[in-house]
């Protein structure tokens, strides 16, 4: 298992689930990051389940990330769980979110350059362009024929370790004029199926 | 750039003659028959119908002529969407290249006529529209709100309701100036803030205006051609106190939710205490609604302005007034009121540009729908023929045009469709409702023309100039505002097409 992390798909009651990765966060300490990827921007459940889900006609699904450190720990206090299934869990073999952005206020450009240039430790961007036009002659007010004396637009695909990807995009998901997607995984095999 | 540059104006050169060469002849062949059935080209006094010896003109004319008058709404609706650099240096030349376009066959093929009626419409619309629009724009210009206010939805939606009451008083342009700045600081902490700005596009920036020629340019052109200056008060005010309260109630639930969404907001910090500075314009905004109302209660003759037009004592007057108290605004005002405002004389230099590119090209369509059935446009006059329709009518066409043209083309096609053959001067009296006996007054049709050019002016980002200033600056101020069709899809279909299609119910 070469992993960092593997994604448990567990059903069951949504609070028991919750109180699980509590519990395991609790017992495994504050070094272990364990997360529920539709808290954290990590893109899980299709809309369809979350609809089933919402509306009681699906046991809730909920997809759990969890170090490969502590793969068994957390494995064996899921299959303890009397009212918890353990429907997969698959390797993570890479995550990553992609971004866009289009600015012309020169503060907020300011912000925006410092989330993503240079990346936090452990991430890195793949297709990383931006580009920053000043137009002195566009300055001031228009009626018919707007323009911007200044536009810095730019876009990009972050990839890294999980915590630090996730800490990342919680801060760009701040920033109203970053468009993100949610962060993708890339899935390897499932573990419990082929145990 | 030297390349650029000669290639765009040989291509100008070449869509001037090219359209000259197309359409002249055929003007000549079609005056010269005009000519022979006995028209005559009396020298008008304010009426350029009487020029053309009412409708006539329009009848001779085909619907080519009308392609510069749609090169230009086209140009000023799509290049700032598809090359706003571009169009932003080179609009100028666009709109003086469209205006060639019709001019020079015009006046190859009509002549005299042809710089009569070129000239009145400089006269009676042209000049009057850009003083006045030049007048408010400067008097607003020097109003400054100042306080810090916390944008909660009360307190946003006081803020629109006050840009709303104001739009009507000193345009939708000048309200939306004096307006926005304020609200942008009070939402300053939120994150979502995209929607107060698009409901305040559709109240300040559009359906506020509704109320007097002061408002909005169209109403000013309707004032311009007869319509009297309480003729929209009187008679939308209704329609006008529905959409705009039903429109803020939805701002209201939909800000309270969003607002809800929002974390604590933060600490108030020294709180500067609301107040307005440069209010002294507000008494030079009293003497521009009081420069305009003589105008239209006055009748001090005429006086010859040259090639056959006549121009009222009363008009000169007014504008000469609008002039002096604009300079006199400016001149009383600290640079720093201005300034506080981002003004710059850009946004009247663009409408004198564009407009007068406008003015020129629309002469033939006027005349066109003028003629009513007879003309070329007869299957537009025969199909939109009830309020609802040109409520609708003149609605759609002003959310993707400019709103004043495409009211003065609906406002032509109504005394067209009701009055045919009836002089301007004649017909506007029964449209109103003034005209004792005669044709039935036309009034449910001017107040559906009227509301449906000021109010779907706001279902595009396109629809009215204003619009686009606001989101201009809204995202320098680094909201992320919604694309066009964001704009549309999320927002005014939803929202203010439901809202008009209930109007329509309840009032036509």
């Amino acid at each position: 298992m070469s992993a960092a992390y593997f994604e448990f798909v567990l059903t069951g009651n949504e609070q028991e689930i919750r109180d699980l990765v509590a519990n395991a966060r609790a017992t495994m300490g504050a070094n272990v990051a364990v997360f529920i990827s539709r808290d954290v921007g990590i893109h899980g459940e299709t809309r369809l389940h979350k609809a089933l889900q919402m509306v009681r006609l699906e046991k809730a699904h909920l997809h759990v990330l969890v170090p490969a450190a502590v793969f068994d720990d957390f494995r064996a206090m899921a299959a303890t769980a009397a009212a918890i299934d353990i429907e997969s869990a698959h390797e993570v073999l890479e995550q990553s979110f992609k971004f866009r952005f289009r600015c012309y206020n020169k503060e907020k450009a300011h912000a925006i350059a410092r989330l993503f240039n240079p990346p936090p430790e452990g991430v890195t961007m793949r297709n990383y362009e931006f580009k920053q036009r000043d137009d002195p002659e566009a300055k001031g007010q228009e009626l018919y024929t707007p323009t911007h004396d200044f536009e810095y637009v730019g876009h990009g695909e972050a990839t890294g370790e999980l915590p630090r990807l996730v800490a990342m995009h919680r801060r760009a998901e701040e920033e109203p004029l970053v468009e993100l997607s949610e962060i993708h995984l890339t899935l390897g095999a499932d573990v419990v199926k082929n145990d | 750039m030297p390349i650029v540059r000669s290639r765009t104006v040989v291509l100008a050169i070449l869509f001037v003659a090219a359209f000259a060469l197309f359409a002249a002849p055929a003007a000549a062949q079609s005056h010269d028959e005009g000519d022979a059935g006995g028209e005559s080209a009396g020298a008008g006094s304010h009426d350029a119908q009487a020029a053309h010896g009412h409708g006539e003109l329009g009848k001779e004319l085909s619907l080519v002529w009308a392609i510069p008058f749609a090169a230009i709404l086209l140009s000023i609706a799509l290049f700032p969407l598809v090359l706003p650099h571009f169009w932003h240096k080179h609009f100028p030349k666009v709109s003086a290249v469209c205006a060639l376009a019709f001019a020079v066959p015009f006046l190859v093929g009509y002549k005299m006529q042809a710089v009569s009626a070129i000239w009145h419409i400089v006269i009676a619309d042209f000049i009057p529209f850009i003083i006045l629009l030049s007048g408010l724009f400067t008097v607003a210009g020097g109003i400054v709100v100042r306080g810090s206010f916390r944008g909660s939805p009360a307190v946003n939606v006081a803020m629109i309701l006050i840009g709303t009451i104001l739009a009507s008083w000193i345009g939708t342009t000048g309200a939306a100036m004096v307006m926005i700045r304020p609200l942008l600081r009070a939402n300053a902490w939120r994150k979502r803030q995209a929607h107060v700005v698009v409901f305040f596009i559709f109240l300040v920036a559009n359906i506020g205006g509704s109320l007097t020629p002061l408002g909005d340019p169209p109403l000013f052109l309707g004032f311009l051609h007869g319509v009297p200056f309480f003729w929209t008060m009187k008679h939308v005010w209704l329609e006008t106190s529905f959409v705009a309260a039903l429109v803020l109630a939805i701002f209201y639930v939909w800000d309270t939710v969003m607002y809800r969404r929002e974390s604590a907001p933060p600490a108030d910090g020294e709180r500067e205490p609301l107040r307005i500075e440069g209010a002294h314009n507000f008494l030079f905004l009293l003497g521009i609604v009081g420069a305009v109302l003589f105008s239209g209660m006055v009748e001090l003759g005429e006086i010859p302005m040259g090639f056959g037009v006549h121009e009222s004592v009363q008009n000169l007057i007014r504008d000469f007034a609008i002039v002096v108290i604009a300079i006199s605004a400016y001149k009383s005002t600290q640079a720093s009121m201005r300034e506080a405002n981002s003004f710059t004389w850009f946004p009247i230099l663009e409408v004198a540009y564009l407009f007068a590119g406008i003015f020129v090209t629309i002469i033939p369509a006027l005349e066109i729908l003028k003629a009513g059935q007879e003309g070329a446009l007869g299957f537009l006059v025969s199909a939109v023929n009830t309020p609802p329709r040109y409520f609708w009518a003149t609605g759609v066409l002003s959310s993707f045009l400019d709103n004043a043209p495409t009211y003065l083309t609906f406002f032509n096609a109504a005394l067209g469709q009701l009055y045919p053959g009836v002089a301007e001067a004649q017909a506007v009296p029964h449209l109103i409702g003034a005209a004792a006996g005669g044709p039935p007054p036309g009034i449910d049709f001017l107040a559906a023309i009227s509301v449906g050019a000021v109010f779907m002016g706001a279902n595009t980002y396109i629809g009215n100039a204003p619009n686009f200033m606001v989101k201009s600056i809204a995202e320098e101020a680094g909201i992320p505002m919604p694309t066009f069709f964001g704009y549309m899809l999320k927002y005014s279909i939803p929202v203010l097409v439901v809202v008009f299609l209930l109007m329509t119910l309840v009032f036509f």
